[in-house]
């Protein structure tokens, strides 16, 4: 009788902990809020290569109550803007995320854990397409045929209003939730972003094996992770699904 | 108690088991997994009473929860989105869905292979393949004998221990894991010993050589030749209508597939069939008993 009872303990106590795994999965989605840091030895920082260097501080207490999507962390009083130094000048060295050198003249990525989220809100162009099935259908996956739109349009070119220090990745995340479109992601860690696997239930590798999804903003192809995109104002994005690594849609670049 | 089926050729529980068990790994449907689970729970139970329902309720039905559970936090495809997870992936109908028929399709294998044991004994299985590939026959009917021997020469060894103050019940957790250790070992050299004997004892008698005979009760007769027919005919109705397709389901990207069309509720009608036939066998061998006995 004992022994029956150390088994039923020993599976709930497998049961909660798996319970307890599945309830706080790894939540690396939302770019980290910096809050609870009372002991931090290097203050935070909003690396901010790209944007146009503002004379005040990124993170300003507004009076005028916006919109916020994030509770946003007390103001940092010192917000030193830091130049990137991963990558100043080498020629063919790859940073700490595997990324090899961003092309001239092109944002650099920005950690999404180094982002503060202000409430400056702003406005880009997001789409959502996948043009390329329609040309390859004799390779969909038969049971996926019925998702592909007819003119390849999953999500319609739309102004969509984003946080000043958001990702490609949040916009593409919120969007899809507000139109009830199918998203999903994994965070791969090794290149500190999410990837996209499936819009709409169409996946990596439903329509050949080098099929997926690729993302482009102002008519380049980032050659690292939606994440770690930080948008600017007026900035167009665009979700392409591809079915030949990027060749078909013209993002090829890193592979040939 | 007395069980008809088990009393049956050893071909016929072989191909009954191996139908049962293909099915119920290959059929994805709803009805088919719900068969197959509730026979093979009705079928354990009938085969061993108390203990295999204290099974089947106290693991396996846990466990099925458990896996139905571990599905839709790992897998995120499907139309239906019912909320949105924590880690920001979407909680989807179908992802729920397919981990339910994933857990039951685990569960009722499971039960199937516990009646499998009951049934198919050592014997039969030897008997069966003890000419076709004798040592992978005998290999086969050792390791499955050999967790129940293993448990029981565990507790004769353990129970020596215990007589000199050697036992893991006693003292301090280093002492008792030390005393454990004493016992595994002296199991595995108990283990490896024995096989070695049971080898060279095998060989000795000459098994696996041509021209050998072995004894065995086992004879073919009128009712395993309807039981066999009866088989062979049901199995084929399945296989032949799953290969068609009319028992094909769909959980990705959106749930679909006939429940109630013709075809495929005569051959979900056909399956039932096949997974009860021994529970009839045993049902009717039942009933002609307490004919016979209330007649005289």
């Amino acid at each position: 009788m004992k022994t029956t009872k150390n088994k039923i303990i020993a599976g709930l106590i497998i049961l909660v902990v798996l319970v307890g795994a599945f309830m706080m999965g790894p939540d690396a989605s939302k770019p980290a809020i910096i809050d609870d840091v009372p002991d931090v030895k290097n203050p935070i920082v909003v690396i901010d290569p790209v944007v146009t260097p503002d004379p005040e501080p990124v993170v300003t207490p507004e009076p005028e109550p916006v919109v916020t999507p994030e509770p946003l962390p007390e103001p940092e009083p010192e917000v030193p803007t830091v130049e990137d130094t991963v990558e100043e000048g080498a020629g063919t060295i790859k940073d700490k995320y595997l990324t090899d050198p961003v092309t001239e003249g092109k944002p650099l990525p920005v950690e999404p854990e180094n982002v503060t989220v202000s409430d400056i809100a702003y406005e880009c162009t997001l789409s959502v397409r996948c043009d390329t099935i329609l040309d390859n259908m004799d390779d969909v996956d038969p049971e996926k045929v019925e998702l592909v739109p007819e003119d390849g349009v999953i999500y319609e070119t739309k102004t969509v209003t984003f946080y000043e220090g958001e990702s490609v990745f949040n916009v593409l995340q919120r969007e899809m939730k507000l139109s009830k479109t199918h998203l999903e992601f994994v965070n791969t860690p090794i290149y500190n972003s999410a990837y996209i696997e499936g819009i709409n239930n169409l996946y990596e590798f439903d329509c050949g094996e080098l099929s997926g999804w690729m993302y482009r903003v102002n008519d380049w192809f980032p050659n690292y992770g939606c994440s770690r995109y930080v948008l600017e104002d007026g900035d167009v994005i665009e979700w392409i699904f591809t079915c030949d690594l990027g060749r078909d849609i013209g993002g090829s670049e890193g592979y040939d | 108690m007395n069980h008809a089926f088990s009393g049956y050729h050893p071909i016929v529980n072989f191909l009954y088991f191996t139908l049962v068990l293909v099915f119920s790994m290959i059929f994805m449907h709803p009805a088919c997994l719900v068969i197959s689970l509730g026979v093979a729970f009705a079928y354990s139970i009938s085969l061993k009473g108390k203990k295999a329902a204290r099974f089947n309720f106290l693991f396996l039905l846990p466990m099925l929860a458990v896996t139905a559970l571990i599905n839709p936090a790992f897998n995120h495809e499907g139309g239906t989105i019912l909320a949105y997870l924590p880690s920001g992936n979407p909680l989807t109908l179908e992802s729920i869905a397919y981990g339910l028929a994933a857990a039951a399709m685990l569960a009722a294998v499971i039960c199937w292979f516990s009646c499998y044991n009951e049934v198919m004994t050592s014997d039969k299985f030897v008997y069966l393949f003890g000419r076709i590939i004798p040592s992978l026959s005998l290999i086969l009917s050792m390791v499955l004998r050999f967790v129940p021997r293993f448990k029981a020469q565990l507790a004769i060894v353990s129970n020596a221990q215990k007589c000199i103050g050697r036992d893991v019940s006693y003292g301090t957790v280093m002492v008792r894991a030390k005393h454990g250790i004493v016992i595994l070992s002296i199991m595995v050299t108990w283990a490896l010993e024995n096989a070695i004997e049971t080898a060279d004892s095998m060989k000795s008698r000459g098994y696996g050589l041509s021209g050998r005979t072995a004894f065995s009760i086992y004879h073919f007769d009128k009712r395993d030749k309807s039981a066999l027919l009866a088989l062979v005919s049901l199995g084929g109705v399945v296989a032949v209508g799953g290969l068609l397709g009319g028992l094909r389901f769909r959980y990705f990207p959106t749930i679909k597939g006939e429940l109630f069309a013709p075809e495929t509720a005569l051959l979900l009608a056909a399956y039932l069939v096949l997974c009860l036939v021994p529970l009839i066998i045993d049902r009717r061998e039942r009933l002609k008993w307490n004919c016979t006995q209330s007649k005289t």
